[in-house]
């Protein structure tokens, strides 16, 4: 009797969450759509080996991610003011946010298919779409968010420094991508994507 | 030709059948886990289709947990057809039980022969399944009204009594006078919720200024008070989102909580589902202040951003972020 009540008892895998608000000061400059096809099967084997059926399930999803930078990072020694120049030395250039929503999630019903007692539960579409996300969070880094989240931000900031009457204006940004609070040096791809002295093919 | 054939083989015939139908069955159940599944996602592309650019300002975050279930639990509302079909039937199958116990009663000693104080519990014993019908004590309620009997402390015993000893063809069954005994609570208790999803949804609400519709028209400047005035820039709701993740790889976005019943598309099902448990959040946050906070912290983030970069008004300036 003992050990059925012992046995009985499991810890539930839930993470308890408690509600707050919290004060931020975080400039978003740019947004970014980010398409990511889902494709997943399910096969039935007989003793391991032998396959039965296979079940699809195919669906477009869509990402997006807001980037900017923080401004409650930024400090007094960070500026520089000599009359009518402003250098600006600015924070590194951070997510803001990433949605991943479920009404976008499409699915493809002309693909998708379960099969005679071969069909996807509710438990296996929520992990497709769990290792899904994280697959779009690993591919962040190189998607050349940071260079054209400071484009942005350059644009946005010299608008209003020049409404302020400043006419020389240098902003400099910290080298990095700041994810999940560790700063990710840019990759090759993305120094590559947005060199301002691009390689020009030799002619044979 | 195909007669004589199936008479000639129709034992091997019913033991192919019937040896396909355990493996139906013991595929469907699987007790042994001889039938494996496994899924696996294959490696997609991950494309930016557009860059776009933005000017928010995010001046207050909240973070919350809420739970959702199926918009309409789907409920079977019973019908006063239903009712009818099914307490005519109870009532005819309670009358021949009676008339059961009559002719199996005679010809018994006089010491095992029904009576009225032991007619309940011969009846019960014989026929406790009509008795856990749930519309049993509305019949014996409605007999003691048609044969003219008190709703006093014992009054099935003096129901069944007044059935057994006499003629039960002038026993009728009005089906108007019947329904009157079932009121509209009873009927809300006979609906079941038959299908269910429930899941806990945990995510983020961002609220702030979104500088999109701003103009340099908008943003003045008062030499008298050294204020500066902004508008078109009310404070909202930016973004509320549960994704699949609340904190990647550790802690779940949406929790599948309950499942009840089968459904003929469960992902568009669950889809509803997660949808009401965004909006649940959206409530959540703006019922907890998250405007109200996102406001303030706007006014501050702005006055000390202009003051880092305009020194004329970094002394004595104060600043008010007006709302159309």
């Amino acid at each position: 009797m003992l050990l059925m009540l012992v046995g009985s008892c499991r810890k539930t895998d839930e993470g308890m969450v408690v509600s707050k608000i919290q004060k931020a000061s975080k400039l978003a400059t740019a947004e970014f759509t980010i398409n990511k096809a889902v494709i997943a099967t399910k096969e039935k084997n007989l003793f391991w080996v032998i396959k039965l059926n296979e079940a699809i399930f195919v669906a477009s999803t869509q990402a997006t991610i807001k980037a900017g930078i923080n401004l409650g990072n930024l400090k007094k020694n960070d500026i520089e003011i000599n009359d009518k120049s402003i250098r600006i030395l600015l924070p590194n250039v951070q997510i803001m946010n990433f949605s991943y929503p479920i009404d976008k999630v499409q699915i493809d019903s002309t693909i998708s298919e379960n099969q005679f007692l071969n069909k996807f539960t509710l438990k296996e579409y929520d992990a497709i779409l769990e290792q899904s996300e994280l697959k779009i969070r690993d591919a962040i880094p190189y998607l050349g968010i940071e260079e054209a989240t400071k484009q942005k931000t350059r644009i946005m900031l010299e608008a209003l420094l020049k409404g302020l009457g400043y006419t020389e204006i240098f902003l400099e940004f910290r080298k990095g991508l700041l994810l999940d609070g560790v700063i990710r040096k840019p990759s090759d791809a993305d120094s590559l994507l947005f060199n301002d002295n691009p390689v020009k093919p030799k002619k044979s | 030709m195909i007669i004589p054939f199936l008479i000639k083989h129709f034992r091997t015939i019913l033991d192919a059948l019937i040896i396909a139908a355990i493996m139906v069955a013991f595929a469907f159940f699987d007790p042994f886990h001889l039938f494996t599944s496994k899924v696996n996602i294959r490696n997609t592309q991950v494309a930016v289709e557009s860059i776009r650019q933005i000017g928010q300002l995010i001046t207050a975050e909240y973070y919350g947990e809420t739970i959702a279930s199926l918009p309409q639990t789907l409920t079977d509302t019973i019908t006063d057809e239903q009712i009818i079909n099914e307490a005519q039937s109870l009532f005819n199958e309670l009358l021949s039980a009676v008339n059961n116990l009559k002719a199996l009663s005679q010809g018994k000693k006089p010491a095992l022969k029904v009576k009225e104080k032991n007619i309940e519990n011969t009846f019960l014993d014989s026929n406790a399944w009509l008795a856990r019908n749930r519309f049993y004590p509305f019949i014996i309620k409605y007999l003691a009204g048609y044969l003219d009997i008190k709703q006093t402390k014992n009054y099935t015993e003096k129901v069944l009594w007044k059935i057994y000893i006499s003629n039960s063809t002038d026993i009728k069954f009005f089906p108007t006078k019947f329904l009157k005994e079932i009121s509209d609570k009873n009927r809300k208790a006979y609906q079941e919720i038959k299908k269910n999803i429930v899941y806990i949804g945990r995510g983020w609400v961002k609220a702030g200024i979104d500088f999109e519709n701003l103009k340099a028209s908008d943003i003045s400047y008062s030499t008298e008070n050294k204020t500066i005035y902004i508008k078109n820039c009310e404070t909202r709701i930016l973004d509320c989102d549960i994704n699949p993740w609340f904190i990647p790889g550790k802690v779940k976005g949406y929790e599948l909580i309950k499942e009840k019943g089968s459904f003929e598309n469960p992902f568009a099902e669950a889809v509803k589902v997660k949808k009401r448990c965004v909006e649940n959040l959206r409530v959540q946050a703006i019922k907890s202040g998250i405007l109200e906070q996102a406001h303030q912290n706007a006014k501050e983030t702005l006055k000390r951003l202009i003051q880092f970069t305009d020194k004329q008004r970094d002394q004595g300036s104060c600043f008010y972020n007006q709302q159309i």
